[in-house]
C-alpha cells in the first residue's frame, strides 16, 4: 500500500508545482506584453513584428519608461528615445533615435530585414549597454536616460553604413549585380570609402525617388559643379522652371546603378544612343519643335560613322566626336542661344577643340544636321541629284548597250548556224 | 604603245598614207612572234603594263570592297570585311594605303604617258574617233561590224570612265582625308560634297569594273592579253584587225634603206565603212575578222571562245 500511496503523492505534487509555474508564466507574459501595447499605444504606432528574439530570461524587472524588448523584439521600443546616440570610435557621435514619421513610412517592414546584426538583444554590437538601459540599477547608473549613449565598437558612422549597406543584396541582387560594373562601386574598390552605396541615394529608412527633381538633386551632395551646370541648361530650366518631365535628369544619362563614367570608352561610344532615345524620338521631340533628323544625320557623317562603327569587334580607338563633345555636357543650350558652344559664333572655337587649326570657313562643312534640300543647302542637293543622275545614266548606258550586243551575237550565231546548215 | 602612225590626208579624197618610222618597223617585228608550235600570236602588251593594270585593278577591288564596307557597314558583307580585317580603323588603313597607291599608279601612268608624247611623239589609241562613234549609231540596227585599231570602243569607255572616276575619287578622297587643308583653300561645303561625289562616283566605277569590262573581257570573250600580254592571231583578226594591219605593214618594210616609209592605206576608209567587200589587202585574215562582232557568214566556233 505504502509502496503505492507516495508515489501517487509525488505525481500530483509534481503536476500541482508545474500548472502553477505553466499559469504563473503565462500570466506575466501577458501582463509584460500588455504593458509593451499600452507603452507603443502611447505614442500611436502599431507594432510590427519584427525578428524573433529568443526569450532568454523571464523579465523579472520592472522596467522604468518602456516594455521588455526580451519578448516583443520591439525596436521602437528603444529607439524611440530621441536622446538615443552612439558614439563611433573616432567620436562622432550619431543619433540612433528613429523619429515616428521615419517608423511609420519606412519602405520596408522590419528593422532587422537590415539590421541583422541587431537581430537579438541584447544587441551584440553592445551587450553590457545593451542591459544597462533597462537594468540600471544593477549598473548604479542613478538615471536611465544618462544610459541613452552608447559606445559603438564601429571606426565611424561609414563603417555602420557600409555594413548595413551589404544586407541590401540579400533582396536586391540584381541591382546589385549592376551596381558590380558601376565607377561608384570600382571607385570604392580603390578605397574611396565614401564612393556611393545603396543608402547614400537611396537613403537609409525612407525611400522614395519617383519624383524626378528630387532625382536630380540627389546627384548634387556628391557632384555639385555639374548639378549646377546642368541647373542652367536647358534641360535643366526645363525640369525646374516647368517640372517638365521629358527632360533627362542625371540618371538618364549615366544610369541610375550601373553608372559608367564619362571616361569610359563604353560611354562615348553609347553617346548617340543616349541622345537619340529622346532626339529621334517623333513624339516628344514634336512638342518642341525639334528635327529627329539629328541622329540619322548624325549617322551618316563621319563622326557619327565613326561612332557607330567603333562599337563594332576589333573596334579599340574612340577618338571621335559625340553629341556632347560639341553640344555641351551638361551646360548644353539651344543652338539659337548665343551662349551655345554650337551657335554660329561659337562653332569655330568648338571645332577647334579637335581640330587645332581649323579656319574660319572650316565650320561651313557642317551641315547642322540637315539633309541637303532645295530650301536648306540646294547647292548641295542639287550637285547630290547630278551625281546619281550621272552613275544612273551611265549604268543605263552600259546595260544597253551589253543588252544589244547580246541580242545581236544571238542573232548573228543562229544566223551563221542556218547558214552552215544550208551550205 | 605603239601607235598607228600618223596618217596623212592631203584631201579628202585622195588615198590615205600611213608612215612608218623605223622604232615602228622594229616594234612590229619583235612583237609578232611565233610560240613553240609554230602559231603565231601578238605580244600585245610590255610586261610593264601587264603590272599597271594589276596593280590597279588590286588597288581598285581593295578600295572597292573597304569603301563597301564603310557604307554599308551594316549589311552583311560590310559588317563582314570589317571584322575580317580587324575593324574599321583597319580598313581605313587600308584604303587610305591602296588609295595612295592607286594614286601613285595614275601618276606613273600620267607621266609615261606624256613621256611616249613629248619624247616619242606617239598619242597612243585611248582617244575616241569616228569609228567608235560609227558604232554607237549602227548599234543594234545594222550587222556591219566595225574595225577596230589598237582599242576596242568597249576598252576606250572602259578606260575613261574608270580614269575619270579614279581622278575624282582621288581627289575627292583627298579633300575627306585632309578636311582642314581643304577647308583652307575651298569653301568648307566642298567637305560635304566631296563625300557625296566619292560616294557616288566609287558606285559608277565599281558598275563599270563590274557591268561594262567584266562583260567586254569576261563575258563576251575571255581575253587574258593583259595579263599575258600576248594574243593569239585569231582574237587580233576579230578584235584589233586595224592594229594587225598596220603591225603586218610594218614588219614588212623592216629591211627597209630610207625612214620613214609611207606607204598607201587603200582599205582603210571602205573598211570602216562597209567590211563585207573583201579587200586587196596584205593581210589574209579579212574575213574572220567580221566574226568577232557581229557577222553571221563567219563560223560559230570563233565566236564561242
Amino acid at each position: 500500500m505504502n509502496k503505492r500511496h507516495t508515489p501517487s503523492w509525488k505525481v500530483l505534487f509534481l503536476l500541482a508545482t508545474l500548472a502553477l509555474t505553466f499559469v504563473s508564466v503565462s500570466l506575466l507574459s501577458s501582463a509584460g506584453s500588455a504593458q509593451a501595447l499600452s507603452g507603443i499605444g502611447q505614442a500611436g504606432v502599431t507594432p510590427t513584428p519584427t525578428g524573433e528574439v529568443p526569450p532568454t530570461e523571464v523579465a523579472a524587472q520592472p522596467t522604468p519608461t518602456m516594455a521588455s524588448p526580451h519578448q516583443t523584439g520591439d525596436c521602437y521600443a528603444c529607439h524611440s528615445q530621441p536622446g538615443m546616440t552612439g558614439t563611433t570610435q573616432d567620436g562622432a557621435t550619431y543619433s540612433l533615435y528613429i523619429s515616428e514619421d521615419h517608423y511609420k513610412d519606412t519602405t520596408h517592414s522590419s528593422c532587422v530585414f537590415c539590421h541583422s546584426n541587431q537581430k537579438t538583444y541584447p544587441h551584440a554590437t553592445s551587450p553590457a549597454q545593451s542591459c544597462g538601459v533597462c537594468h540600471w540599477e544593477t549598473s548604479g547608473a542613478p538615471d536611465p536616460k544618462g544610459l541613452f549613449e552608447f559606445t559603438l565598437p564601429y571606426e565611424d558612422v561609414r563603417a555602420i553604413q557600409l555594413e548595413i549597406n551589404g544586407e541590401c543584396k540579400n533582396c536586391h541582387e540584381e541591382v546589385f549585380n549592376q551596381l558590380k560594373d558601376s565607377i561608384h562601386t570600382r571607385t570604392m574598390t580603390k578605397e574611396n570609402r565614401f564612393a556611393p552605396v545603396c543608402v547614400d541615394c537611396h537613403t537609409a529608412h525612407i525611400i522614395n525617388l519617383v519624383d524626378r527633381q528630387l532625382g536630380a538633386q540627389l546627384c548634387s551632395k556628391c557632384h555639385l559643379a555639374e548639378f549646377i551646370s546642368y541647373e542652367t541648361s536647358v534641360h535643366g530650366v526645363a525640369l525646374k522652371e516647368d517640372n517638365n518631365q521629358d527632360v533627362p535628369i542625371c540618371a538618364d544619362c549615366h544610369g541610375s546603378h550601373n553608372v559608367i563614367g564619362p571616361r569610359d570608352s563604353n560611354f562615348r561610344l553609347d553617346a548617340f544612343e543616349m541622345c537619340g532615345k529622346c532626339h529621334a524620338d517623333r513624339d516628344i521631340m514634336e512638342k518642341y519643335n525639334i528635327s529627329t533628323d539629328v541622329l540619322s544625320t548624325y549617322l551618316d557623317d563621319f563622326h557619327g560613322r565613326s561612332a557607330d562603327l567603333f562599337g563594332q569587334p576589333g573596334a579599340a580607338k574612340v577618338t571621335k566626336a559625340a553629341c556632347y563633345d560639341c553640344h555641351g555636357v551638361h551646360n548644353i543650350l539651344p543652338p539659337s542661344d548665343p551662349d551655345s558652344k554650337v551657335s554660329s559664333a561659337n562653332l569655330q572655337q568648338t571645332c577647334e577643340a579637335c581640330h587645332t587649326d581649323a579656319g574660319s570657313s572650316f565650320p561651313q562643312a557642317w551641315l547642322s544636321h540637315k539633309r541637303p534640300s532645295l530650301q536648306e543647302q540646294p547647292i548641295l542637293f542639287i550637285f547630290n541629284i547630278l551625281t546619281i543622275a550621272a552613275v544612273v545614266i551611265f549604268s543605263a548606258f552600259f546595260v544597253l548597250y551589253i543588252v544589244l550586243d547580246v541580242r545581236r551575237r544571238i542573232a548573228g550565231r543562229i544566223s551563221s548556224k542556218t547558214g552552215q546548215g544550208k551550205s | 604603245m605603239s601607235t598607228p602612225a600618223k596618217k596623212t590626208h592631203s584631201a579628202r579624197h585622195t588615198k590615205p598614207t600611213i608612215s612608218i618610222s623605223w622604232r615602228d618597223a622594229v616594234d612590229a617585228v619583235t612583237r609578232m612572234r611565233t610560240d613553240h608550235k609554230g602559231a603565231r600570236y601578238i605580244n600585245r602588251f610590255s610586261t610593264a603594263v601587264a603590272i599597271e593594270h594589276f596593280v590597279f585593278m588590286l588597288a581598285i577591288m581593295v578600295l572597292g570592297l573597304t569603301g563597301f564596307a564603310q557604307t554599308f557597314y551594316s549589311s552583311q558583307l560590310g559588317s563582314g570585311i570589317l571584322v575580317l580585317l580587324g575593324g574599321i580603323d583597319s580598313v581605313r588603313q587600308v584604303h587610305h594605303a591602296f588609295a595612295f597607291i592607286l594614286g601613285f599608279s595614275t601618276v606613273y601612268h600620267v607621266v609615261n604617258y606624256l613621256n611616249e608624247v613629248v619624247v616619242y611623239r606617239r598619242f597612243g589609241g585611248m582617244w575616241f574617233d569616228k569609228n567608235d562613234w560609227s558604232l554607237l549609231f549602227r548599234l543594234g540596227a545594222s550587222p556591219k561590224p566595225v574595225r577596230f585599231g589598237r582599242y576596242t570602243f568597249a576598252e576606250k569607255v572602259s578606260y575613261w570612265v574608270i580614269g575619270a572616276c579614279i581622278l575624282i575619287l582621288g581627289v575627292t578622297g583627298l579633300v575627306q582625308g585632309f578636311p582642314i587643308w581643304a577647308a583652307k583653300i575651298m569653301p568648307g561645303a566642298v567637305i560635304p560634297a566631296a563625300r557625296l561625289f566619292h560616294r557616288w562616283e566609287a558606285v559608277l566605277c565599281v558598275v563599270a569594273v563590274l557591268v561594262w569590262h567584266l562583260y567586254d573581257v569576261v563575258f563576251r570573250k575571255f581575253n587574258l592579253s593583259i595579263f599575258t600580254g600576248n594574243m593569239s592571231l585569231k582574237n587580233m583578226e576579230e578584235d584589233h584587225p586595224l592594229e594587225l594591219q598596220f603591225l603586218e605593214q610594218a614588219a614588212s618594210v623592216i629591211d627597209s634603206k630610207a625612214w620613214p616609209v609611207v606607204i598607201e592605206l587603200p582599205q582603210e576608209e571602205p573598211v570602216a565603212a562597209s567590211p563585207v567587200e573583201t579587200p586587196k589587202t596584205v593581210e589574209p585574215v579579212e574575213g574572220p575578222k567580221d566574226a568577232a562582232t557581229e557577222s553571221p557568214v563567219e563560223t560559230p566556233a570563233k565566236e564561242e571562245k
